[in-house]
């Protein structure tokens, strides 16, 4: 009963699995999220294809020892430049959350999902003035965006060695974004407007992955997924777009050259430039391809409570596929530091990572920010 | 323990920071995907011949001041106000008997309801007028013999400082000889009301249906042993006001205001694209005056311009909420602007709603205000002046 309970909070959470905002996610589908839990992200994500709570790889599933639910709490604190000034952001987010387990039985995992594929959350305020009737008027236009592309994937693993581990996921892609513009005029007499505007977003996508234990302490994890196209509908009128989405490759090694150390490192690669004609063929910037790159350690005081007090660093990289001008490319670094604790007999775990990130595009557009970033993992 | 605790520290921490701050300035056009807002301007002209003017809205017997005015609306132009008593009784009941009495004071009372402060000494006059004067056919030329000095009962300046006042004009000792009433009276006083002042000026005086009708109060002490003073209280039979010159509406122009009313119905053309999709941030009403707008300086009317809950012509029925207005000031000659945003947002709303308006003046036949514009048959038909915002383009991705 307990366990149906808390599948179905799992599940009916709010859709507001977006990750956090940025000003790169103005352009294009928006920031990619990186549907990783608290724990991969506290080492950089350099982990996540071997985390199951993560929805990187769906292979990664077939590390779940019993029924195990997650969700990931997300606070960012931004502060971004463009040539226009400097803005002090924060956000508060719900980016991850999976619950999943072995079938019994059977060699069979099966896990739900829900991740941030992209975030499109901005407010961006323009202050311009305006000649109306011949006269200068001073107005502040805010144009404001929330939502974004989510991704449902429901994955199943197959484990039919110990060594081996195969993952296929099926991934549908969902999520609205709401658009609203808004214009306050210094003169009275014009009266305030606000237009908005609603997008919904629909597709379907499938990952394979794979994890295999190459010596006792090495493995290697290897991923494929193609995310098909999304197909965008603006205010439910009936004519839709479609913008392809990315064929992602990607390959991961995990290494244990101590009982208490781990080291792992991953590397991703995305074809957004498929999205480009259909980006630029409505008028906006385009879209490149993108590579990221993570890595990071875990140090386990304890091994036998691997999850009491483990020590993570990670480091990653990132392009990302949407930049702000035509001809630009966005890059994002990332250090991160994290922890986690269990408790409840190993029952319940509390994640904690705190990572530092910096994006920029050339010399004008920049951001740094502090991601604190908590999961709550349960195994009921 | 300890780092559970922190665990718990730290993740409350988080859950009381979940607030959202995401404004930021936007540099364009990196940050402006689907660019700014665009302002446009565009004119719409009211459509030939779908300009009128309809009078006998309200009828002045519905009103409840009276215009008085010397050289207003126009220099021309004077209006006397004529009040008629009942009969005043020549006995009065005290100590259960009728009693002769003799009169000690005479107070009338007025409610001054508006005049020009800015006019300096003005003065409302009162009049004796003839008792057996007959209501039903008052004219300017039938009273206006009688506002000579040798009728005039008293006088009372209205006060520079305050717009409406309380007259009350007390007569006692030789002043109560202009207004004995002789036994032809049958006890009847008619009285006549004019206002002068240092300029041509006016005010709107209290008629029967005002707050606080004209009243005729004579203090009186009846003849007995012993007596006491007693007051008789005698209301207005008849309250209302002739002109010398009463206006005609010419229909080649649009006129509004006035006594009787008259409102204006104006139609215009209303695309559809103005309808379904543009945002409307200012929308102007301009009207031409065909002659300087007329009225009492210093006490304009209110145009009020409301669009139509559905067009049945001059009985259509009109939206209060889409309401725009303005004060008409007196002797304006330039272009009247009204903003109407919430008219023409109103015609937005719905396909039913019909894109015309009805302009009028308030309080209707209770202001000498009274506009005549030019119409689409002279020339210089009314227009709005309309800014909006199209449809944003959002960004797609």
């Amino acid at each position: 009963m307990r366990r149906t309970v808390l599948l179905a909070l799992l599940v009916g959470l709010p859709a507001a699995a977006s990750a956090q905002s940025s000003q790169f996610g103005v352009r294009g589908l928006g920031l990619p999220g990186r549907e990783q839990s608290a724990r991969a992200m506290g080492s950089g994500g350099a982990f996540s294809f071997f985390d199951p709570a993560s929805s990187v790889s769906p292979a990664s599933i077939a590390y779940l020892g019993s029924l195990t639910a997650s969700f990931t709490v997300l606070n960012d604190y931004r502060s971004s430049t463009d040539p226009a000034g400097t803005g002090s952001i924060r956000d508060f987010r719900f980016p991850q959350f999976s619950v999943g387990g072995p079938i019994p039985r059977t060699p069979l995992w099966l896990a739900l999902s829900y991740s941030n594929y992209t975030t499109r959350d901005y407010s961006l305020v323009f202050p311009a003035t305006v000649i109306l009737r011949g006269v200068p008027v001073a107005v502040n236009d805010t144009i404001r965006s929330r939502g974004g592309i989510n991704d449902l994937q429901v994955a199943v693993a197959y484990r039919p060695t110990s060594r081996l581990a195969v993952g296929l996921g099926a991934h549908i892609f969902t999520g609205i974004n709401r658009l609203d513009v808004h214009r306050v005029f210094s003169d009275s007499a014009y009266l305030a407007s606000r237009q908005s505007s609603e997008l919904s977003f629909a597709g379907f996508g499938v990952s394979l992955g794979l994890l295999g234990q190459l010596t006792r302490s090495l493995t290697v994890g290897l991923l494929a997924r193609a995310d098909g196209h999304v197909s965008i509908e603006e205010d439910s009128l009936p004519n839709r777009q479609k913008v392809d989405l990315p064929i992602t490759l990607g390959a991961a090694l995990r290494w244990r050259p101590a009982r208490k150390l781990e080291l792992a490192g991953q590397v991703l690669r995305h074809n957004w430039s498929r999205a480009n004609d259909d980006i630029v063929a409505n008028g906006g910037v385009g879209a490149v391809n993108t590579v990221e790159a993570a890595g990071g350690l875990e140090f386990t005081p304890n091994p036998r409570r691997p999850q009491r007090g483990p020590l993570r660093l990670g480091f990653r990289y990132a392009q990302l596929p949407f930049p702000l001008a035509v001809g630009a490319t966005a890059k994002e670094y990332g250090v991160t530091a994290g922890s986690g604790y269990s408790f409840a007999a190993d029952r319940a775990a509390l994640d904690l990572s705190v990572e530092r990130v910096w994006r920029s595009q050339d010399a004008q557009f920049n951001e740094h920010a502090w991601i604190v970033t908590v999961g709550v993992t349960v195994r009921p | 323990m300890k780092a559970r605790s922190g665990l718990l520290v730290a993740t409350l921490a988080l859950a009381a920071a979940c607030s959202e701050q995401l404004t930021q300035p936007g540099q364009c056009p990196e940050l402006c995907p689907g660019g700014t807002p665009q302002s446009q301007e565009e004119i719409l002209t009211a459509l030939p011949g779908q300009d009128s003017t309809f009078t006998g809205y309200t009828e002045r017997s519905s009103g409840s001041v009276m215009l008085v005015a010397s050289g207003i609306p126009t220099l021309a132009d004077a209006s006397f106000g004529v009040i008629k008593f009942a009969a005043r009784s020549d006995s009065i009941m005290f100590r259960d008997t009728l009693r002769a009495y003799t009169i000690d004071s005479v107070r009338l009372s007025l409610l001054s309801v508006a005049h020009d402060t800015a006019a300096r000494n003005v003065k409302v006059q009162l009049y004796r007028l003839p008792s057996n004067l007959d209501t039903t056919t008052v004219s300017y030329p039938g009273v206006s013999p009688f506002f000579i000095p040798a009728n005039l009962i008293t006088e009372a300046v209205l006060p520079d400082t305050t717009v409406a006042d309380t007259l009350r004009l007390t007569l006692k000792g030789s002043d109560l000889a202009n207004l004995t009433l002789q036994p032809a009276d049958a006890g009847v006083l008619a009285i006549g009301v004019a206002i002068t002042g240092n300029i041509p000026t006016g005010g709107r005086i209290g008629n029967r249906r005002s707050i606080l009708p004209p009243d005729f109060i004579t203090f009186v002490t009846p003849i007995s042993t012993p007596t006491q003073a007693q007051a008789i209280d005698v209301a207005a039979t008849f309250a209302d006001y002739v002109s010398l010159q009463t206006p005609v509406v010419d229909p080649t122009f649009l006129t509004v205001g006035g006594v009787p009313s008259s409102r204006v119905l104006l139609r215009f053309p209303w695309p559809a694209r103005l309808r379904d999709s543009v945002t409307i941030v200012r929308a102007t009403l301009e009207l031409i005056p065909a002659q300087p707008i007329a009225g009492l300086p210093n006490d304009p009317g209110t145009l009020n311009v409301r669009g139509l809950a559905t067009d049945f012509g001059a009985k259509s029925p009109v939206e209060p909420l889409s309401l725009g207005v303005l004060p008409l000031a007196a002797n304006v000659t330039d272009t009247v602007r009204v903003e109407i945003a919430r008219v023409l947002q109103f015609w937005q709303i719905g396909l039913l709603r019909p894109p015309a308006m009805f302009l009028s003046v308030s309080p209707e036949v209770e202001t000498f205000t009274r506009a005549v514009f030019g119409s689409t048959r002279s020339g210089s038909p009314p227009r709005i002046r309309l800014n909006y915002l199209p449809r944003f383009p959002f960004s797609r991705p």
